[in-house]
């Protein structure tokens, strides 16, 4: 029984850290914890975790299960209770193929999503507070790690 | 003489409308509220599927799907208990409880076919509810020791 989930998304992108947001927002079915892709936390908590293609989506479950592409897309909905039925739907035989376009066609244009609306991931917004941050004054951002997750 | 005016005073036949409406109407009632009691009593058991055993709330949305069922079903009973013509013969009066009672009896089957399948829906979706994982992990961390095991949902919170 999974009790609960890491959901590793990529920072850098501003599209996914919205829903990564929406989806920590949502009323989850297990455990969810997010996690940024990249994050130093990662090598610690899963050693020896394959890297992911491209930086997607990946997930990894609490018996050590890595998902990667659209099994991860179709275990974070599984994690969501409103969407748990969905998720199941969209691994049956018929709509697991346009489920797995949907996902690449979203993952590979998320660039593209970015520039369209003018989204900037969490890990460029903290670049930006942190040039913008006195050089040798950290007293705005305590630790001198300034970070908006 | 008048032609729609047919009663038994003016034709010398007896009014057996009644017996055609008591006929009906003993058939119709007693096998609506069989169908209906039916699918109370079995269709409960779906219901705890549907809403994960929760007793209660599967009674009351029972009850509910019960008194619809009754509602439109006697309400169809109760509109057809008309007879435009004086029926005098006993040939109209079994081919007018059977014409209505068949009637009744479709719409009857139509309605309880289309509960089951209310029901199987709502079940389906309530056991998709407590589905386990859809899919398989694509990869698998390596194991590690049993001693410190930062993993565990206990400590990673």
């Amino acid at each position: 029984m999974i009790r609960q989930l890491w959901v590793l998304y990529d920072a850098e992108c501003g599209f996914c850290c919205n829903c990564a947001r929406w989806l920590a927002a949502q009323p989850h079915a297990v455990a969810v914890q997010l996690l940024p892709q990249g994050d130093p936390r990662l090598a610690e908590l899963f050693p020896g975790l394959p890297p992911p293609p491209r930086a997607e989506l990946t997930v990894v479950d609490d018996r050590g299960g890595v998902y990667f592409g659209d099994n991860a897309w179709l275990m974070a909905m599984w994690a969501l209770r409103d969407w748990r039925p969905w998720s199941v739907r969209f691994a049956t035989p018929t709509l697991r193929p346009m489920a797995r376009q949907a996902f690449e066609l979203i993952s590979a244009s998320r660039h593209g999503i970015n520039l369209l609306f003018g989204l900037r991931g969490d890990a460029q917004i903290a670049a930006t507070l942190h040039q913008m941050e006195p050089a040798g004054d950290h007293s705005r951002c305590g630790d001198g790690r300034c970070s908006v997750a | 003489m008048n032609p729609t005016i047919t009663n038994a005073a003016l034709t010398g036949l007896p009014d057996l409308t009644l017996y055609a409406y008591g006929a009906y109407l003993a058939v119709t009632v007693p096998l609506t509220v069989w169908v209906g009691r039916t699918l109370v009593k079995n269709g409960r058991i779906f219901l705890l599927d549907a809403f994960a055993q929760n007793a209660d709330l599967a009674d009351a949305v029972n009850k509910l799907l019960a008194v619809g069922f009754y509602l439109i079903n006697l309400g169809m009973v109760a509109r057809n208990v008309n007879s435009y013509e004086t029926l005098e013969t006993w040939p109209a009066v079994v081919r007018y409880a059977a014409d209505n009672i068949g009637w009744a009896m479709l719409v009857i089957g139509g309605m309880h076919f289309f509960n089951l399948f209310v029901l199987s829906r709502m079940r389906k979706n309530g056991l998709r509810q407590i589905a386990p994982p859809p899919v398989l992990p694509n990869a698998y961390l390596p194991p590690r020791p049993a001693t410190a095991h930062p993993v565990s949902p206990a400590s990673a919170t």
